[in-house]
């Protein structure tokens, strides 16, 4: 999904800079409110990507959080990993199950 | 002359019947701190904290015995206590995390059993850890109990080495120089260890088993505490996807 996303950004970045080189040229209204659209929909899918990585990224400290709790508490590295990976999984909206871990 | 070595010989066979006569079982159990459970950062995910709950219960019910005879010991958990609890949902995941620990205080060797791809016996010397006795004193069921303190290095699977604090509180009134996790090494049995969210504490005292206490050297392949820390991966935030992949 993350990288869908990150390609999809890209082609809409790769078009922009295609428009703008058209506006250049050929300065037409209607090329400029594309590229005013476009803009828009560039900004709408960096600021969705910006949420993302916010997200991957409480994500990552969930799982660490619990990982370490289960490794404090005496946990072996496998159970608390596979506990850590199950947080992060159904944190970033994955299906997954603690009860795999056991 | 003779008469000399005579008295001689039997101070030395005294000696050897009293330090024969220095074995028994220890029974400790453990106490974990649920209080990082409510925190902030943890009471948000309900259904992980039920099962780190449940896995406490399991893991404080169970008997972890330290048996000892002469200058050997062994440190290690009790299977057939609170076999009631076995169907629980990790079950098997609490009690493989009990380590087993072996002391020998005549060649003063230490060696913690890991368990991976293979067995690894990681050894240390007794020498490594230094109490710091202090005047504070406790009493503990019957017996008063003085407070010591000491600070451990730690391979963490996260964190990398890091510095543990640990205090024991041991009773001179019992004479043993050991307590739970191979610590030891202290003017009498430590009662009471607290280490990080856990604390062991003693369940029962045998000091005239009607049992056989044989103490083995655990098997696997020998190797220093600094080589196995070495060895062991550090898992960070940064280098997390090195493992899991993209």
């Amino acid at each position: 999904m993350k990288n869908v996303c990150f390609i999809l950004a890209l082609m809409l970045m790769g078009t922009f800079t295609f428009a703008n080189t058209e506006v250049e040229t050929k300065i037409k209204p209607e090329k400029i409110e594309k590229i005013i659209e476009n803009s828009d929909t560039t900004i709408k899918i960096t600021k969705i990507l910006e949420l993302e990585e916010e997200i991957y990224a409480s994500c990552t400290d969930i799982s660490f959080n619990w990982m370490d709790y289960a490794l404090d508490i005496g946990l072996s590295v496998e159970v608390a990993g596979c506990l850590g990976n199950t947080a992060y999984a159904l944190c970033t909206g994955w299906s997954a199950s603690y009860n795999d871990c056991f | 002359m003779v008469k000399k070595y005579f008295i001689l010989l039997f101070f030395v066979s005294q000696s050897l019947i009293l330090v024969s006569q220095t074995k028994g079982r220890i029974i400790y159990r453990l106490k974990t701190d649920l209080s990082d459970l409510k925190s902030e950062k943890f009471r948000q995910d309900k259904k992980m904290v039920d099962i780190m709950t449940r896995l406490n219960k399991v893991r404080d019910s169970v008997n972890i015995n330290l048996d000892f005879n002469g200058e050997k010991s062994l440190f290690y958990v009790d299977k057939e206590t609170n076999l009631g609890l076995s169907n629980e949902r990790g079950y098997d995941a609490v009690m493989s995390s009990f380590k087993i620990h072996y002391r020998n205080d005549k060649t003063e060797k230490k060696i913690k059993v890991e368990s991976s791809d293979k067995t690894y016996l990681v050894y240390s010397n007794t020498s490594d850890v230094v109490w710091e006795i202090t005047k504070e004193t406790k009493k503990i069921d019957v017996f008063l109990c003085l407070k010591a303190t000491t600070k451990i290095k730690d391979k963490h699977y996260t964190k990398g080495i890091i510095e543990k604090d640990v205090v024991a509180w041991f009773c001179p009134e019992i004479p043993i120089s050991l307590g739970p996790n191979n610590y030891g090494g202290l003017p009498g049995l430590i009662m009471e260890l607290n280490e990080g969210l856990l604390t062991y504490y003693v369940k029962n005292v045998n000091l005239k088993p009607d049992f056989d206490i044989d103490i083995e050297k655990p098997k696997g392949t020998l190797i220093s505490q600094k080589d196995y820390f070495g060895e062991m991966p550090t898992i960070t935030k940064k280098n997390i996807k090195e493992y899991i992949g993209n």
